[in-house]
């Protein structure tokens, strides 16, 4: 053993140089790689910062391109959240805390194939299929959306009072999957009654009607159109985070609430919810972050001309969407690409700062948790 | 105690509205996702689907043939309207008919009407009168159509085979030849032989040329059709629902299998397939190693301290850049900034059009891996968290260097994660638009960006994406309604490849975390 030592010896040592090599050919590539993906934010910095500093771009010019597309950017992102963010909260409050296991355990992976669509799809259906759809048929749509909450209500009221057997059937655990028929006969309903209404609340013509009395000028391709599609689109994301604060929330906060009377409601409501809070907040920031980067379909579906109204009736043209289609003709180094890449700077800092502001409360949420978990 | 009372005291708990409205939008959600499912699958696969040509006969005695497309009110009467797609643009202009159902005073499905898939003009719809030489001027005598429509697919059947040899020809031979002829312009045997194909090709065209119909519309306007024009024939109405399966799977392969016609608004998207798979397949080459190598580093060699944690939300945080500003990335420093300099050095005597300072295939594959490198590493790096530690202390207590223990005791665990990433990355690359409108995606690429002139594979060549394709059809064609089930199509497509690529990423990472939990313990 002790006489074998001296002979290894070179052979160890080929072994630790080797060892020392590759460590520092894997450390050298590694921080490689990381500066090549940090060096995108470098890049838009280096090449739109002097020039808005330097004078090459004035501010005037500056301000009266990039508002309307920055205001259409924000329209869009609002009415995209305000269609997602209610729609993902409930379903991640209803999938963490009621949903039976089994139908979760289906229902996430659905979900993120949800997320995987390509926008160009969303898009494409919304604009081309949706929005012809509901222009012709603006009351129905309307029906439709306003029969969505009440038709729910109702299922909830009616089902107290269904005889035990057939509740049993039909648990509020199972209630994600068959209140889909539901929905779909009271919308099939919604869309018949829908002409009859329009008749008579609005004379036979809601466009008109719109236009005459609230003078809500009514554009195939609008905000509410964009909002709809990039909602869904955004959906998943929010689902996914929000449901993951919400399942992460030690189990003993709620089964303490419900030992002392609370209903599971009220226990999500007053205990869990206000516990995931941060994490909540984090899934909203994603989401605005995807909201506000997303192309494709603002580009389909949104009409595209620098508008700068309220209504949510017209369309609107945002940063991602200017830039996806005046970059490719811009001349590089002159005014206008220069302004792009200024949006585009734009659009990174503000995606990364959303971003690393959700990382961080999600980092302190965990720790949290921990704690909370760990004292019980 | 009262019948109301004790009915309410056998009831559930309430648990107010709250509970059922977050069921509902689970429901909801649900809904929407399965709904525009439904909607691509149907719109996208029927459009194959043979679908029964209708002759309509108007209350005015005008008759027109056509497929029933959709039915609408009218704003004003109060009846409806049918839309029919009429085909015959070179007769009447059109292909598309809005007509009052009150005004249809009779509609048939007769056996003999024709379909006829055209190279120019669209679809022509209406009566096979007669298949004849192209010499015979006079108006041919009423023959059989029966008779004329045996001839006219044993002529179809003819040409097919006409064409493929044709191609096999310009592939086999013309290339090579003009490319001999292109290195060295003396080469008088090339030279000769070439003049000979060429002639032998104009002989094939020739002859594909030499037949005519005479077709017939249903209101009556005859007119000649050269045959070699006529891409396809059918009888939809006289099929039986066998023979329209068989007609719907070749539609549907020859929708994989044929390039785009009519300006994208007809024939097939296999460009576009190849251009995606084959962009898809460079990007995973290139993001495979480099995503890796940064998670081993971040996870396994750097020094797990502050600045390693910033770097890895850093990194994470790069995912949820829009992909729109790695495309500003890509066109501002691959394209203009490298590939410019490429040309300067390399390709100065073509300038000023650029050869690698335009956006192709290589600049795309290496923005989209500069996309992807998040995802691949996030997931490489979940992967190498999930190993226990007490398998590299156990490698390393046996003598193992770092290196060892990495190569043989990490890497091999990490496999399925990196798998995982690996799948995620491409599923998302091979739904991303946006970059690609900026750094190398072209409307029409007629050539695929392989081929067998050297380098054999054309990295700065643009080539067709499926996404794009959508997009661009949806959006800039002159007939859009006329391309939507095409779109559908392609959209379907799309989906299909990215719902399964993401189903390998779940069953994979299941996998992976059944048996680490066995070798946890």
């Amino acid at each position: 053993m002790i006489d074998r030592l001296p002979l290894s010896l070179p052979r160890t040592r080929r072994r630790h140089l080797r060892d020392r090599l590759a460590t520092g050919l894997i450390a050298a590539g590694g921080i490689g790689v990381i500066l090549a993906v940090l060096a995108i934010g470098l890049f838009l910095a280096v090449e739109a910062v002097p020039a808005v500093l330097g004078g090459g771009l004035e501010i005037d010019r500056i301000r009266t391109t990039l508002t309307p597309i920055a205001w259409g950017t924000l329209k869009a992102a609002f009415w995209a959240l305000l269609f997602a963010i209610p729609l993902a909260l409930g379903a991640a409050m209803h999938s963490a805390l009621f949903m039976s296991p089994r139908l979760r355990a289906r229902l996430k992976p659905t979900l993120e194939l949800m997320e995987a669509l390509p926008g160009v799809v969303i898009g494409f259906v919304a604009g081309l299929v949706l929005a012809p759809w509901v222009e012709r048929h603006l009351a129905e749509t309307l029906a439709l959306l306003l029969m969505v909450l009440p038709a729910v209500l109702l299922a909830g009221a009616l089902w107290r009072w269904l005889p035990a057997g057939v509740r049993r059937g039909l648990p509020l655990s199972w209630a994600g999957l068959w209140l889909a028929p539901w929905l779909i006969a009271l919308g099939w309903a919604a869309v018949a009654v829908a002409p009859v209404m329009e008749s008579l609340l609005f004379g036979g013509d809601l466009r008109g009607w719109l236009d005459a009395e609230l003078g809500l000028h009514y554009a195939a391709r609008n905000a509410l159109i964009v909002g709809f599609a990039m909602g869904f689109a955004v959906l998943p994301s929010v689902y996914a985070l929000a449901e993951e604060a919400l399942a992460g929330v030690p189990g003993n906060l709620a089964e303490g609430a419900q030992a002392l009377g609370a209903t599971r409601w009220q226990a999500l409501w007053r205990v869990v919810l206000p516990a995931a809070l941060p994490g909540i907040f984090a899934a909203v920031m994603i989401g605005a972050g995807r909201a506000v980067g997303e192309t494709m379909i603002v580009l389909l579906a949104s009409g595209n001309s620098a508008l700068m109204s309220a209504s949510p009736l017209e369309g609107m043209r945002t940063m991602a969407a200017s830039i996806a289609i005046e970059l490719p003709e811009a001349t590089p180094g002159s005014a206008d690409y220069r302004l792009l890449l200024l949006a585009a700077l734009a659009l990174f800092v503000f995606t990364f700062l959303v971003n690393t502001l959700a990382e961080v409360v999600r980092t302190r949420l965990d720790r949290r948790y921990r704690r909370l978990g760990g004292s019980a | 105690m009262s019948l109301v009372e004790r009915l309410r005291r056998r009831r559930p708990v309430n648990e107010g509205a709250g509970a059922w409205l977050a069921a509902g939008s689970v429901a909801l959600s649900l809904l929407l996702l399965g709904g525009l499912l439904l909607l691509i699958a149907v719109r996208g696969l029927g459009h194959f689907w043979p679908a029964s040509v209708a002759l309509v006969e108007l209350d005015d005695g005008r008759q027109l043939a056509g497929r029933a497309v959709r039915e609408l009110p009218l704003p004003e009467s109060g009846g409806r309207e049918r839309l029919y797609f009429t085909g015959n643009r070179d007769l009447d202009g059109g292909v598309w008919e809005w007509l009052p159902v009150a005004e249809i005073a009779a509609q048939r499905y007769p056996g003999d009407l024709v379909v006829l898939e055209r190279q120019r003009w669209g679809d022509f719809i209406g009566r096979l009168v007669a298949v004849e030489p192209r010499e015979a001027e006079e108006t041919p005598r009423q023959s059989d159509p029966e008779a004329a429509w045996v001839q006219l697919q044993a002529r179809l059947a003819e040409l097919e085979t006409l064409r493929e040899a044709r191609e096999a020809l310009e592939r086999e031979t013309i290339r090579p030849l003009a490319r001999r002829l292109e290195a060295d312009p003396d080469d008088g045997e090339a030279r000769a032989a070439l003049a000979a194909a060429t002639a032998s090709i104009a002989r094939q065209t020739a002859a594909m040329s030499k037949t005519t119909l005479v077709l017939e519309s249903v209101s009556g306007d005859r007119f000649r059709q050269p045959l070699d024009a006529v891409l396809g024939a059918s009888r939809p109405n006289a099929m039986s629902p066998g023979e329209k399966l068989v007609a719907w799977t070749q539609g549907v392969w020859r929708f994989l299998s044929e390039g785009p016609r009519a300006a994208n608004s007809a024939g097939g998207v296999w460009p576009a397939i190849f251009g995606t798979v084959l962009m898809v397949m460079l990007m995973s080459l290139l993001v495979t190693p480099f995503g890796v190598l940064a998670a081993f580093y971040l996870n396994e060699v750097a020094h797990q301290g502050r600045l390693t944690r910033l770097v890895r939300i850093a990194v994470r945080n790069l995912a949820g850049v829009p992909s729109i500003v790695y495309g500003v990335f890509g066109l501002g420093v691959f394209v203009y900034g490298i590939g410019g300099t490429l040309d300067e050095w390399f390709f100065g005597d073509s300038l000023p059009s650029p050869t690698f300072g335009t956006g192709g295939l290589l600049w795309a594959s290496l923005t989209l891996a500069l996309l992807t490198l998040p995802v691949v590493i996030v997931a490489t790096e979940e992967g190498l968290a999930r190993i226990p530690d007490h398998q590299r202390e156990g490698a390393l207590a046996l003598g193992a260097t770092r290196l060892e223990m990495l190569t043989r005791v990490v890497l091999p665990m990490a496999v399925p994660a990196m798998l995982t990433g690996v799948i995620l990355a491409v599923a998302r690359a091979a739904g991303e638009v946006a970059p690609l409108m900026l750094v190398g995606v072209a409307k029409l690429a007629p050539q695929i960006p392989v081929d067998g002139d050297f380098p054999f594979l054309h990295l700065d060549r643009k080539f067709m994406h499926l996404g794009y394709h959508v997009y661009d059809t949806a959006f800039h064609g002159d007939d859009v309604q006329a391309a939507m089930p095409l779109v559908f199509a392609t959209a379907l497509l799309l989906v299909l490849v990215i719902l399964v690529l993401n189903l390998t990423a779940i069953f994979l990472r299941h996998h992976v975390g059944s048996r680490h939990a066995k070798t946890a313990h």
